[in-house]
């Protein structure tokens, strides 16, 4: 199923725009060309739509693909000719080859940390030097 | 053998607990047909568990999927953005890729 119909939501557009206008304007050279890429590859997928890339929970219509560089969140839009809709643009990835990292995140957000006390494990600004670790 | 509520027990009839000894017995083709899931035991100390790679691969799906939605979930501005998406997707405000670099094209020319 390769070469399929791309389309973005208003809310994509504006992103990859600024993208665009950010490139000409040489501020940052390098999403633009990663976006653009990335929807190439999408729109040639062989299954945009495999389990492995789905989201789950309220979100399992929602699927993901990023590429080190840009992230795209997109759905799918009609079912006899699936079209790929691109929700969200977003360059604050997390890195594939650190996937446990979210993990880390999660605890160092201090969401947790009266659970943690609770059972008598050191929340991470109760480090010996005082300093509050932070992920690279 | 995992306790569910009210206290029946689930006895799942795909995991099998076996010796070390099993594994001299598999080769090629049976792992090939190989639908279990064995727990490798040395007398009641669990050591090892092997199953079948594509229920691996479902697995390793299944734990991505997870971890890539609590990234999303714990990026607020992000979650929002994709819940703003579908919102743009249900009100038809959306155009297709080629509409918009051609009409960005023809504004610059």
């Amino acid at each position: 199923m390769a070469g399929q119909r791309v389309v973005l939501t208003e809310k994509a557009e504006r992103t990859l725009i600024a993208l665009r206008d950010q490139a000409r304007a040489r501020q940052d050279t390098n999403s633009f060309p990663a976006t653009r890429d990335l929807l190439v590859e999408l729109e040639n997928c062989a299954d945009p739509f495999a389990p492995a890339r789905a989201l789950v929970g309220g979100l399992s219509t929602v699927f993901q693909i990023d590429n080190g560089v840009i992230r795209l969140y997109y759905t799918r839009l009609g079912s006899t000719v699936p079209t790929i809709a691109i929700l969200h643009i977003t360059h604050q990835i997390t890195p594939r080859t650190a996937p446990y990292s979210v993990f880390a995140q999660l605890i160092l957000s201090g969401r947790y940390d009266d659970l943690f006390r609770k059972l008598g494990v050191p929340v991470p600004d109760e480090c010996q030097n005082g300093a509050k670790p932070t992920l690279q | 053998m995992t306790a569910i509520a009210g206290g029946i027990p689930y006895i799942d009839p795909n995991v099998e607990h076996v010796g070390v000894s099993k594994l001299r017995t598999l080769n090629a083709t049976n792992l090939s047909k190989f639908r279990k899931t064995f727990v490798i035991q040395d007398n009641d100390t669990p050591l090892a568990v092997l199953l079948n790679y594509e229920q691996f691969l479902i697995i390793q799906s299944k734990l991505q999927s997870l971890l890539n939605t609590i990234d999303l979930l714990m990026r607020k501005e992000d979650a929002q953005a994709v819940l703003a998406g579908l919102a743009d997707l249900e009100a038809g405000r959306a155009r297709s890729l080629g509409e918009i670099l051609a009409e960005k094209k023809e504004q610059e020319s």
